[in-house]
């Protein structure tokens, strides 16, 4: 068998150990920069688990599967950078093997017989670092490993966890938003309100659930009672309308010669005195001419229709207050003319007051002439369209009766006796109006299903509790201990 | 012609037995210095001068007289004193009357004219005496009154000096010491050369030369010398051994910089290229490897590298650095990074 050239056999060894040199070096360089990327990695893991959330669970093994990435260019650039050449490696062997300069002379002159001279040494072993370079690579992959498995909870306890308000906030939101389509708030309030709402989305605490759901009412309460008010200023806007209007219409009622003359004066001071309160009044006032000249049938009429067209709109608004739960009814005395889910179980019969005179002696004390011309006309029958309510005339009529019962032949009246059912020292605590039943006919129409409705006139009684019977009234209603 | 460019094992066996002979025969006449003799011949091959180092009478004029004997070269001694001038050295022109009756100016060449020149104690001459050297050793020529005239080849000088008694002496400045190859320090030798000295050289005589070398095969051994192949890998190690020593140099090691003060010159490495040359021809190699660098560098570093206070302070010699600088300069020049080294015959 033919002895291979001892210069080819050096050559072929010498790239035999420059690729295991490259490995080794290739090793030794990853070791080292993985070391210091595998820290870096699950630095930077850690960080975006913690802070950068939420994030898709690709991201951390993204960082790591980079930082590997790298850390081979890395070791790959490094070991090129410093991998020997060739000759080197050739005068390696030459000098290992003690061929005093034979193989290195060979790679540039022809040896000739001194080729047989030439020695190889055994294939040398790469010593590195050992176990020593281990120690920081392992080090940073059990770390890395530590924050890429370790669950979300342990890593980020301190997380931010909701309360589920978002049905709360957007009704607060609905009725902060009807509140400023209508304008029944100042902006400053509002933008207050809707500040706080924010606030209280990000102070949205689970841990602290009392602190979340406090806020929430006391804002929910804020609210409310903003609604409330807004809708005790529309109620009262609307009974002034139809008061006024009541006796607008009352005064145009009467014959010309049946009105006292101070009558329309008042009426127009009156006008005058609330539309300094009322804008919307003013406006009409003004539109009308009202304001400045003495009120004839005529600018009565148009003001009484303005008013009642006025009164549509400031319904409205109390309906919507009422779909949105701020107020509870929109009549203006709730309780005698619930429909039971806040709406008017008649919208335009409500009696509006006590009735048309209290509400002249409280809002004009002195108006005589008009209080006695209000009190002379007879509400014309029908009333608007759709106000009035069938079997119990307009809702706008006043609650007087002249005539004769079957049960009781003369006006009725209150009987005083001494010390027993005194109406002066009695409370009354309930109103009825209703049609005198003549001849029995309107029970039995009703009771058939039948209302009549239109011009009939109405008998009023009140429920009273007198002195005598207090006593067992307050132990009826007062708790029983156990 | 030689068709490989290598001197075939033919022609290099004869002058390398020759060399070896030589060797072998200054080993008989002056026993216990193996390295010394052969650091000597190896300066001799390299045609260099060379300084010897050593206490009186550990056998440094034997050994430069049967080096000189052996080689049938002609020899001379000077012996360097405070007093001698450059005149004794180089020779002077001395008026002369003629046959003829006419007088003119003769020269009369010094010591110096000599194949071989022992300079004795060469210490010891002031500054002016020994720098008169200075041209003999480098141009192997001497100019007097304007005219240069040649000395005899092969030329060499072979110095010596006494490393104690130093009272009245003048170190060898460095221009001068860099102008010889090696600086051998010749020692002393152990109990049983001493006895066998005594016991067989009456009155230290050492025995007359079996043979004499001829001044055609002292030509072949120089033309010999020529032929040894020098590599570039080897070439570049040297360059880096000798880089290695220069103090804010890229490959100076940090006891270099921290303990010499001027480094080798490029001097330097060609003598260590040529005494590696002769060491590979003593070796029986027809080109210089590694090994041939590592056994000179010391004889031919030693004296060039200059060290500072520091280094004396710490009782740092030149041996120390110059054996520090052969371990740690690798001799292939791998270039791999601090950690990762190959061990030889580690695996199959």
């Amino acid at each position: 068998m033919k002895q291979l050239d001892p210069v080819r056999r050096a050559e072929s060894m010498a790239h035999r150990l420059r690729r295991r040199i490259a490995a080794a070096l290739f090793l030794r360089g990853f070791l080292r920069a993985s070391g210091a990327a595998w820290f870096a990695a699950g630095a930077l893991v850690l960080a975006v688990r913690i802070f950068a959330r939420p994030l898709p669970d690709a991201v951390p093994w993204g960082i790591a599967v980079a930082a590997l990435v790298v850390s081979a260019a890395i070791a790959g650039c490094s070991a090129a950078k410093q991998l020997p050449g060739i000759r080197r490696l050739l005068a390696w062997l030459d000098g290992a093997g003690a061929s005093g300069g034979l193989l290195t002379a060979s790679l540039e002159v022809a040896p000739g017989a001194w080729r047989e001279r030439i020695v190889l040494p055994a294939m040398p072993k790469i010593r590195t670092g050992g176990a020593r370079e281990w120690v920081a690579p392992a080090a940073g992959a059990a770390f890395l490993a530590g924050t890429l498995l370790i669950p979300q909870s342990r890593i980020a306890p301190q997380e931010h966890c909701a309360l589920d308000i978002s049905a709360e906030t957007a009704e607060l939101e609905q009725k902060l938003e009807v509140l400023e389509e209508e304008s029944l708030m100042r902006e400053e309030e509002l933008d207050g309100m809707h500040a706080a709402l924010d606030e209280l989305e990000l102070d949205n605490d689970a841990r602290d659930t009392a602190r979340t759901y406090e806020l929430l009412d006391a804002l929910a309460r804020k609210v409310d009672l903003a609604g409330e008010e807004a809708g005790e200023r529309v109620r009262n806007e609307l009974e002034t309308l139809r008061m006024l209007s009541l006796a607008l219409d009352s005064l145009n009622a009467l014959p010309l010669d049946q009105v006292p003359p101070e009558a329309a004066a008042q009426m127009s001071a009156l006008l005058e005195e609330l539309a300094q309160e009322n804008p919307e009044l003013a406006k009409m006032l003004a539109d009308s001419g009202a304001a400045t000249a003495k009120l004839d049938p005529g600018t009565m009429k148009r003001l009484a229709e303005a008013m009642r067209d006025s009164s549509g709109g400031l319904e409205r608004k109390l309906a919507k207050l009422v779909e949105q739960k701020l107020l509870k009814s929109r009549c203006a005395r709730p309780g005698q003319c619930d429909g039971g889910d806040g709406s008017c179980a008649s919208p335009g019969s409500c009696p509006y007051g006590e009735d048309l005179a209290t509400w002249l002696e409280k809002n004009a004390p002195g108006a005589d002439g008009l209080l006695a011309a209000c009190a002379m006309c007879e509400p014309r029958p029908g009333g608007r369209s759709g106000a009035g309510e069938p079997g119990r005339g307009r809702a706008d009529a006043m609650l007087r009766y002249i005539g004769n019962t079957p049960e009781f032949s003369g006006k009725e009246t209150d009987l005083a006796v001494a010390g027993v059912n005194d109406p002066a020292q009695s409370m009354v605590v309930q109103r009825f109006a209703g049609a005198p039943d003549v001849d029995g006919s309107e029970r039995r129409a009703a009771a058939a299903g039948h209302l009549r409705g239109g011009d009939a006139e109405v008998e009023q009684r009140d429920a009273r509790i007198y002195p005598e019977h207090r006593a067992a009234v307050e132990r009826y209603f007062k708790p029983k201990e156990k | 012609m030689n068709q490989t460019g290598l001197i075939t094992p033919e022609e290099l066996r004869p002058i390398c037995g020759r060399a070896c002979r030589i060797l072998d025969e200054l080993d008989r006449i002056l026993l216990g210095h193996h390295e010394v003799h052969r650091l000597l011949l190896i300066g001799i091959l390299s045609r260099g001068h060379i300084l010897l180092e050593g206490l009186p009478g550990v056998g440094k004029t034997a050994l430069v007289k049967a080096l000189g004997s052996l080689l049938s070269l002609e020899f001379k001694r000077i012996q360097f004193t405070p007093d001698l001038l450059p005149s004794d050295i180089l020779g002077c022109n001395i008026l002369q009357m003629m046959p003829d009756g006419e007088r003119k100016m003769v020269f009369q060449p010094g010591a110096i004219f000599s194949n071989i020149v022992l300079a004795d104690e060469i210490n010891r001459a002031s500054p002016k005496t020994q720098s008169a050297m200075l041209e003999a050793m480098q141009e192997h020529a001497v100019t007097l009154l304007g005219e240069t005239r040649p000395l005899p080849e092969p030329f060499f000088v072979l110095a010596s000096q006494n490393p104690i008694e130093l009272e009245g002496t003048y170190p060898i400045p460095e221009a001068q010491l860099d102008r010889f190859l090696f600086k051998i320090a010749v020692g002393n030798v152990g109990a049983d050369v001493l006895t066998e000295i005594i016991s067989n050289r009456r009155r230290g005589e050492p025995p007359a030369p079996t043979f004499h070398v001829s001044a055609a095969e002292l030509a072949e051994l120089f033309d010999a010398m020529e032929r040894i192949y020098l590599s570039e890998p080897v070439a570049n190690y040297m360059a880096r051994l000798v880089a290695a020593g220069h103090p804010g140099s890229p490959e100076a090691l940090p006891e270099i910089e921290r303990f010499v003060s001027f480094g080798a010159s490029p001097r330097a490495a060609i003598a260590l290229a040529e005494s590696a040359r002769a060491a590979a021809l003593l070796a029986g190699r027809p080109s210089v490897g590694f090994e041939d660098v590592k056994s000179v560098a010391p004889a031919v570093l030693n004296h060039r590298l200059i060290l500072n206070y520091q280094a004396r302070l710490e009782k740092v010699t030149s041996f120390d650095l110059i054996g520090l600088l052969l371990e740690k300069v690798d001799p292939a020049g791998l270039g791999l990074p601090a950690g990762v080294a190959l061990e030889p015959g580690g695996a199959k």
